[in-house]
């Protein structure tokens, strides 16, 4: 039986972060410069003198005259199904567990520059609250429809619409490189997370991590892979196949029940 | 071997000719999440899983799609399946994943989640518009799966009831026609049968004497394009009559009286009020002639049962809704050989 693949996390030797300061400013680096995350990348003369970081570790490939520079870095892209906002950056937070909800209560102050991580967005007041503190973005499993649609926030749905769990690898993995400074850009449904080159830890457990992108969009259905599965009454949840029938597939879901699904019904998780 | 492909949606429909014979292939198109194919490697791919390394003579496809790179494949450029259903000009209801198409008519794209209190005005039991939302919202994402409970098999048909009913709307000429083919997914896959006279009546609302034919395999836009480039090789396939006969429908605004002559010694009489629905079990093949009389007319005609019997709609006004009533009266009743 073949079944779609979906790849929730990528390892990219070559990913690129741009780094933009606005009309006016005064590039600090040339092509070709060795940059550190904490590294200045530009400047902006105004009444206050405003100083740009890299960002991430890499290499400038490209100089925008003025304006902007373009860093070539190695990531872990976590791609999502679906996004909306603008391309925010701001430093990991996880504010709910893969499966629960972000609650009003954990969003405060200190959230302000934090790109908040969780299960699902259970209400439209989160939204805001988030906004209003100075939230970057929200990187979780779903949330409904019409407060996805009305948000203005940075956001990035891992799994779909309503209150799918956040699937549990791509959870564990964010939870690993909680407080790093991160990339979200909604309309490429990603969230970029750059490897620190000169620290081989985190380095070595990025890589451990992640596989390289896949070329197959279909694969055989085998017993023991792990799915996803998209029935409405488990919408979203993981699982790994049990046993392969003929048109429908038995999936012992994460929580230990075990259903029986069309094969059409659930996707291959790489 | 020829092949003529329906491109769009969350499965291709690839119908494969053979001299005299056919077939029809469904290659399921997964979702829209990543990694994802380009369109001539979706291409290669459909007609891969369809007839494997054998090279087909000519091939054929419908679909929103346009690229140099289809040179390779295609004996002649993609066409709109609109256009080509239009071109076909057979009598049609297709409710598909990217078109809703009803006798020339037609709507590219709806949003549904956007459209949820429509959907819940069709749906017999009560839901939270969010669940509505989000379940067409996510079919955006995942269009590939299929119908399993109850409710999704119910939301699909409220959802195609108001993407038909749309289509009239937009369009507001009466259907002139005394039959329609129906096609499309949510119409093909029907778990029964009667569930499909039941969407098309709600929907499209005929008035009189109406007959409703099934296209289970979903061939009809392929056959469609078929049909423009290869006229004679679609009217052989026409000619082996690949849909099924659901029946004929009978439609009142108000109470009616029916007798029924099945050629036994006596006709069998009827009476159906103003708000009923009612399946009459006509024989597949079995001809009946039919009067009939309500307060303001009277008339008779001749009919050939179907898959689901004869049915009399005297609903009236109240076909706009959807009742648990309606669905068993058609739904519980026994259905006839093909």
């Amino acid at each position: 039986m073949l079944c779609p693949v979906i790849q929730k996390i990528v390892f990219n030797k070559k990913a690129f972060v741009e780094r933009r300061l606005g009309d006016e400013s005064r590039l600090l680096v040339k092509k070709g410069d060795k940059v550190r995350p904490f590294d200045f990348v530009g400047e902006i003369r105004d009444t206050v003198r405003q100083r740009l970081t890299a960002g991430v570790s890499g290499e400038i490939v490209k100089l925008i005259p003025g304006k902007a520079v373009l860093v070539q870095t190695s990531a872990v892209i976590v791609r999502g199904v679906i996004g909306k906002g603008e391309d925010s950056e701001g430093e990991i937070k996880i504010a709910a567990g893969d499966d629960a909800p972000i609650e009003l209560s954990v969003i405060d102050a200190e959230c302000a520059g934090d790109i908040l991580i969780g299960g699902y967005v259970p209400t439209l007041e989160v939204f805001k609250k988030a906004e209003a503190v100075g939230v970057k973005g929200i990187v979780c499993g779903g949330t409904d429809f019409a407060c996805f649609k009305k948000t203005a926030l940075s956001t990035l749905l891992t799994e779909g619409f309503g209150r799918p769990p956040l699937n549990r690898e791509v959870f564990e993995f964010l939870k690993r490189v909680e407080g790093r400074h991160v990339f979200l850009s909604p309309d490429q449904e990603g969230l970029l997370v750059a490897i620190h080159l000169d620290g081989e830890e985190s380095h070595r457990e990025l890589l451990e991590a992640q596989p390289e992108e896949v070329a197959e969009v279909f694969a055989e259905l085998k017993e023991g892979t792990g799915v996803q599965v998209f029935t409405s009454e488990n919408f979203g949840q993981g699982g790994k196949a049990a046993k392969v029938l003929k048109d429908t597939v038995e999936v012992l879901l994460d929580g230990g029940e075990k259903i029986e699904v069309p094969g059409r019904n659930v996707g291959i998780i790489k | 071997m020829i092949l003529s492909i329906d491109f769009g949606g969350a499965v291709a429909k690839v119908l494969v000719i053979k001299g005299e014979k056919f077939n029809v292939v469904e290659v399921p198109l997964g979702f829209r999440t990543r990694p994802r194919m380009s369109i001539p490697e979706t291409l290669r791919y459909i007609i891969k899983q369809a007839v494997g390394d054998k090279k087909p003579s000519a091939v054929y496809v419908s679909g929103e799609i346009a690229s140099v790179e289809l040179k390779e494949f295609l004996t002649e450029p993609a066409l709109d399946p609109i256009e080509s259903l239009e071109k076909f000009g057979l009598p049609a209801v297709v409710v598909g994943a990217g078109i809703t198409y009803v006798n020339g008519r037609a709507r590219r794209g709806d949003n549904l989640a956007l459209r949820a209190e429509e959907i819940a005005h069709w749906l017999p039991f009560g839901i939270k518009l969010s669940e509505i939302q989000n379940f067409f919202a996510n079919k955006e994402i995942y269009p590939q799966p299929i119908p399993v409970t109850d409710k999704e098999i119910k939301l699909e048909e409220a959802a195609a009831r108001v993407r038909i009913r749309s289509v009239i709307t937009d369009y507001p000429s009466p259907i002139t026609t005394d039959y329609i083919i129906a096609s499309g997914g949510v119409l093909s896959k029907a778990s029964n049968p009667a569930r499909v006279v039941l969407m098309i009546l709600d929907a499209l609302q005929p008035e009189g004497l109406f007959n409703i034919f099934l296209d289970r395999s979903q061939m009809l836009p392929a056959l469609a394009v078929l049909s423009v480039f290869e006229e004679r090789g679609a009217q052989k396939i026409l000619d082996q009559n690949p849909f099924t006969f659901l029946g004929p429908t009978f439609s009142v605004s108000e109470e009616v009286f029916l007798k029924i002559d099945l050629g036994l010694p006596e006709p069998q009489e009827l009476e159906v009020a103003l708000g009923e629905l009612v399946l009459f079990p006509l024989e597949t093949r079995k001809l009946a002639k039919v009067s009939f009389k309500t307060k303001v007319q009277q008339g008779e005609f001749e009919v050939e049962g179907g898959f689901c019997g004869l049915t009399i709609d005297a609903r009236g006004d109240e076909r706009t809704k959807m009742s648990r009533e309606w669905e068993e009266a058609l739904c519980s009743a026994r259905l006839f050989k093909k």
